[in-house]
């Protein structure tokens, strides 16, 4: 918890903003031995990816995973009658969780003495900021080294502000009930995470996205493992659709779609607009230390992450994509260690994506859309997880292993993977993109049996041998 | 076909074959190794341009190539130019050919505590930084497969020690970078600096200023000996390479007429007892300490760091002294206080315990300027080198008797050649010029030294 009396007048470091980028970076910076100061609205330590992100989306999964595995467990003799959702309580059992991980990253900064101030902070000049508390109270705060961590917020549709029934994640996430009708506008990653919770919870979900396919950026292949179950969960999924009004009324929100057949209207309880995030680079006051940022917002850095004021350093969702907690938190550790004048640098051969539907889809490295944008020469294994034992004891028999190589030397360039679990399976692909692995040296790695780890072994020794 | 040396680097024009890779007969692929190239960057591999038959080979290895010249003939494919991948280079590489460095006045100087001598050899020649080790890159930001193929623990070994892993060549599968790889490439570079010799001195603000090319094998050419460096020649050769690859030098010459001086000294001495015998480096000292206060930047040192020119309001003088050890410069202290006897007085003693090795450090410390006289030795002029962080240093040769011009015919004169080098940084050209005329003219007529001094 913050303590707000005798805010100081200068620090040695200070942190602004408390998500896993900034929190690392004062923690690791106060290891280092670098006096801290960590700014953040919230009561405690976590940013968006505890309060309003990551973590309740994933406890509000669970519950939507229970739901479908209890329902398709008569498949294999185990009926279970249709749960009784109290939504009351889940909402509060996600809260705990929130509370619990928060609540313990508090301690932590009170143990490593980072002196956690709660407000606001703006750049005033190069080696001065503006901290506001949430009373209003404003106080000039001097600084040897600054690292931004300001986090980013979801973008809403021009002409719309979030309210009870247009929704973006953060209100999603705060689950204040399940409407009879939900439409998710974005085929995005947090829209189709949230739209599995809704309709896992009872409401009748529909996804329109703008683009062709969902997920862009991910392999097609990869997709439609996904797409498959999503078919059955969802109502419909409009793609190459455009949203072209939305009008709230008593009784919902009132939709008008476009596509290349015309435009028809339907009405859904509640709309979850989820078509993007913005890095919060806006407030900071980068003009008045002379930081630049670049046609997207983000804070120009260089591979100490290190602005145009070599003193202060940008992280996370300010300082480019991908948006994602645990790229922040690599580079929290790079600048944090910059800042106590090691020679780090942020050089990540893979950061691993994960998309936390069911089933999961994870890669890591090239993807074989890239490859092909690229016009370059790779070799690819796809293993389908039917024929992999602990799949089929999962009673499942959906996912696929994709191993994407340079052809010559093998050398892996890309992971990917579609299933139960897949968010944890692609920690080995980031580990041997890291090192450097061939496929070779997956063959050669003895993997547990029975385990659906065993489709990255039988992939790579689908691989030609070297 | 004809196979070229293509553009490999930026700046690199020719390097030297360290191997060759493929010969007549032998069918190559595209982009396969023909041979290695070392250049001052590094090692290069020149790949085949296109898939085919090696007809002929035109270079051996230790061959110079230069970018552009045929280096094997071919049949097939066509002469279509590629570029090698430089991303192939591996250590830097300083030729190995050894460069003769003028070795001029570096003789009269003797850092602390005891001999030092003409540096002979090679002095290290500033083309050395190139090669010396810079700062790793810490800002190009790279990701994905741009990044080197190493764990990521071997990439910070390699940043901390300073080593750009872009430069070091994997041994492992595909490429991939091992700790043995990082450490095997700092072991080669200083190799490659040192001559497997022990890492040279490092000064401490030019590390590797004074590193050292590889020496060819000299026993190839009849039979060597060696004998170990003292420690003092190292740091002699330590504060020599430094003085002279860092200041920009100028040597000012210019002659005395010593005439009158050396008929008052002879009178002097018939009558003076030896400790007290009079010299013509004993009148320098006086003329010298003199024109130091009326030319006080010739008694100062520089201090870019702090962007400040530091002049010092006291003045002792080095001098050099020939001792059997070699040679070593004592200094005579607030030598402006005092009058020309009692400096002769002083020098002949300091003189004495030097020869003898009776001195001790501190008499060599704290010399504002350096007075080199080889007039006893003979010669006619010399260019002594600035003893940093000095900036003025006076070579004094052997005066000699020359018909002089004075207005109406030619008189025999005695004439003493004066050489003065000072640091241009702190001196401009006109200076150094006036200063040196300066003490001409206070040799000639000590009137001077009474009236300015």
């Amino acid at each position: 918890m913050s303590d707000q009396t005798g805010i100081p007048a200068r620090a040695q470091l200070v942190v602004v903003g408390a998500g896993p980028g900034g929190y690392h970076a004062a923690f690791h910076a106060a290891d280092l031995g670098l006096e801290v100061v960590l700014i953040d609205p919230a009561e405690n330590p976590g940013g968006v990816c505890l309060y309003r992100g990551c973590i309740p989306s994933k406890a509000l999964l669970h519950t939507a995973k229970l739901v479908s595995e209890t329902a398709e467990a008569a498949e294999i003799g185990m009926r279970f009658p249709p749960p009784e959702i109290d939504v009351d309580r889940v909402r509060e059992w996600k809260n705990e969780v929130i509370a619990k991980l928060t609540g313990g990253l508090g301690m932590k900064a009170k143990q490593k003495k980072v002196r956690h101030l709660r407000g606001t902070a703006r750049l005033t000049g190069p080696h001065v900021l503006r901290f506001t508390t949430p009373e209003g109270d404003s106080h000039d705060l001097e600084f040897e080294q600054a690292i931004l961590a300001a986090g980013s917020r979801p973008i809403m549709l021009p002409g719309f502000a979030p309210s009870a029934r247009i929704m973006n994640s953060t209100g999603a996430l705060e689950l204040q009930d399940v409407p009879a009708s939900l439409l998710v506008v974005g085929g995005g990653y947090i829209g189709l995470e949230l739209g599995s919770v809704y309709a896992a919870l009872g409401s009748r979900v529909s996804v329109v996205a703008v683009t062709l396919r969902q997920l862009p950026g991910c392999d097609r292949d990869l997709v439609s493992v996904l797409k498959r179950r999503l078919d059955k969960k969802f109502a419909a999924i409009m793609l190459n659709t455009k949203v072209a009004a939305m009008e709230e009324g008593p009784d919902g929100v009132t939709v008008t779609f476009e596509d290349k057949k015309g435009s028809r209207t339907e009405t859904f309880a509640k709309v979850l607009v989820s078509i993007g995030r913005r890095p919060n680079t806006q407030d900071l006051g980068l003009d008045s230390a002379g930081i630049a940022v670049d046609e997207h917002g983000f804070v120009v850095v260089d591979a100490q992450r290190r602005t145009a004021q070599s003193h202060i350093f940008a992280i996370g969702d300010i300082a480019g994509q991908p948006m994602l907690a645990h790229k922040a938190y690599r580079e929290a550790a790079v600048a944090a260690d910059a800042a106590a004048g090691r020679k780090s640098v942020y050089d990540p051969r893979a950061i691993p994506a994960v998309v936390f539907t069911d089933p999961e889809i994870a890669w890591c490295g090239l993807t074989e859309t890239e490859a092909r944008a690229a016009g370059r020469k790779v070799t690819t294994a796809k293993l389908p997880w039917r024929g992999n034992g602990r799949t089929l004891t999962l009673g499942r028999d959906d996912g696929m292993t994709k191993l994407i190589t340079e052809p010559d030397s093998g050398v892996i360039l890309g992971v990917a993977m579609a299933g139960p679990g897949a968010g944890e399976l692609i920690a080995e692909g980031v580990l041997a993109m890291e090192m450097a692995a061939t496929a070779e040296d997956l063959r050669q790695t003895i993997h547990p049996h029975p385990t659906l780890s065993e489709t990255v072994f039988d992939a790579a020794w689908s691989l030609p041998s070297q | 076909m004809d196979i070229i040396v293509p553009e490999v680097s930026d700046g690199v024009t020719k390097g030297t074959v360290i191997s060759v890779a493929a010969g007549p007969g032998d069918t190559v692929e595209a982009d396969q190794t023909l041979l290695e190239m070392e250049t001052d960057k590094a090692v290069v591999a020149i790949p085949a341009p296109v898939a085919c038959t090696i007809t002929e080979v035109l270079v051996e290895e230790g061959q110079e190539i230069s970018v552009g010249e045929v280096i094997m003939r071919a049949e097939d494919g066509d002469t279509a130019e590629r570029s090698a991948d430089p991303a192939a280079g591996t250590a830097p590489s300083p030729e190995s050919e050894p460069v003769t460095a003028p070795a001029p006045a570096v003789a009269v100087q003797a850092p602390a505590p005891a001999p030092a001598a003409p540096a002979a050899s090679e002095p290290p020649e500033t083309p050395v930084a190139a090669d010396a080790p810079t700062e790793v890159d810490l800002s190009t930001v790279r990701t994905g497969d741009l990044v080197a193929p190493a764990a990521p623990s071997v990439r910070r070994l390699a940043r901390e020690l300073g080593v750009d892993i872009y430069q070091v060549q994997g041994t492992g599968p595909a490429g991939r970078i091992s700790e043995d790889d990082v450490r095997t490439f700092v072991r080669e570079t200083m190799r490659r600096i040192t001559g497997g010799g022990p890492a040279p001195a490092v000064t401490g603000e030019f590390p590797g200023l004074h590193a050292q090319r590889p020496l060819p094998d000299f026993t190839r050419w009849g039979p060597v000996h060696t004998e170990p460096l003292s420690k003092v020649r190292r740091i002699t050769a330590d504060a020599m390479g430094y003085a002279w690859s860092t200041i920009p030098m100028v040597t000012q010459e210019d002659a005395a007429d010593l005439t009158d001086f050396e008929r008052y000294r002879r009178e002097f001495n018939a009558k003076a007892p030896t400790e007290d015998k009079l010299t013509t480096t004993a009148l320098l000292l006086k003329v010298c300490a003199t024109a130091l206060k009326v030319f006080p930047q010739f008694n100062s040192s520089l201090d870019l760091a702090h962007g400040e020119l530091i002049l010092k309001d006291h003045v002792h003088i080095g001098v050099a002294v020939d001792t059997p050890g070699g040679l070593l410069v004592p200094v005579v202290r607030d030598a402006d206080t005092k009058g020309v006897a009692a400096l002769a007085r002083e020098l002949n003693d300091l003189a004495d315990r030097t020869r003898q090795r009776r001195i001790s450090p501190a008499d060599m410390e704290g010399g504002t300027f350096t007075i080199s006289n080889l007039g006893g030795i003979g010669g006619t002029g010399f260019t002594p080198i600035v003893y940093a962080p000095q900036v003025a240093i006076l070579g004094v040769s052997r005066a000699q008797m020359r018909p002089t011009w004075n207005g109406n015919e030619f008189a025999p004169r005695l004439i003493m050649p004066l050489s003065l080098t000072y640091d241009h940084r702190v001196i401009d050209g006109a200076d150094g010029a006036r200063f040196l005329r300066w003490i001409c003219r206070a040799v000639e007529d000590p009137f001077n030294l009474v009236m300015e001094g």
